[in-house]
């Protein structure tokens, strides 16, 4: 098994990197981001899913 | 509202519900629908295999019609080609280094020091043996980006399991391949 394949392992924290990409990286275009006006709660909302998510992670490792 | 995915080249394969629109070199794949930061990986994450080159963008760029999107891209063009240029044929690992908590276990302030001391030069050590790998590499405290040609991902994967071998007290916690975010930021 490649190290690279072991992302399998730990699912929620690839998708915690995968939202933080997202959110924090990525080339600017206008430079004034707009965090889905239309739609604020449900991207909260999701995001604190996935926090939730890390902290549990981290729970269960210490 | 018009939403903007990424910048590619060398485009194979393209989700039905987006558009790729030509911009000098580059292609701007956009989608009418607005996107939730999942689905935008997602969909990102899926040019990085259908597209010979992917920068993304970050997400929440929206437009109100071509023309805006058009007059948005047109002065920053040659910055994103060039990005581009930087980042063709290449993907991202991310590798997030896991302390051992001997800086916690020590006794006394000094102990501590030096113990955070030992585990920050351990982290620098590991960065730069595994920057020696890559085209290019950015780093925060603990984590860290390297950009890989995709032939080179299996070569990468050795360096870094030969560094968990010479490091037993450590954790490393390796993700990707990835699309190049990283190192997409125009500078």
């Amino acid at each position: 098994m490649s190290v690279i394949e072991r992302r399998s392992l730990a699912e929620e924290v690839t998708l915690l990197d995968l939202v933080d990409r997202v959110l924090n990286k990525g080339v600017v275009v206008t430079g004034d981001i707009t965090l889905a006006v239309g739609d604020v709660d449900l991207v909260y909302v999701g995001l604190r899913l996935l926090l939730a998510s890390a902290a549990t992670l981290e729970r269960e490792a210490a | 509202m018009i939403y903007l995915y990424a910048f590619v080249q060398g485009l194979r394969e393209l989700d039905p519900s987006l558009q790729a629109r030509p911009f000098g070199s580059l292609l701007a794949v956009t989608g009418d629908d607005e996107p939730d930061p999942l689905r935008f990986g997602l969909v990102v994450e899926s040019l990085r295999e259908g597209a010979d080159a992917v920068l993304p963008v970050r997400f929440g760029e929206r437009f109100a019609g071509e023309e805006e999107l058009a007059a948005a891209i047109a002065p920053r063009l040659e910055t994103f080609e060039r990005r581009l240029a930087h980042v063709a044929g290449c993907v991202e690992v991310g590798v997030r280094i896991i302390p051992t908590g001997d800086a916690e276990g020590a006794a006394g302030g000094a102990g501590y020091m030096a113990a955070r001391l030992r585990e920050q030069r351990t982290v620098e050590e590991i960065h730069e043996a595994l920057a020696a790998e890559a085209r290019d590499s950015v780093r925060t405290s603990r984590d860290a980006g390297y950009l890989l040609e995709r032939d080179e991902l299996d070569r990468f994967s050795l360096a870094v399991a030969r560094l968990l071998e010479s490091h037993p007290a450590l954790d490393l916690v390796c993700t990707g391949p990835w699309a190049p975010y990283s190192f997409a930021a125009a500078t």
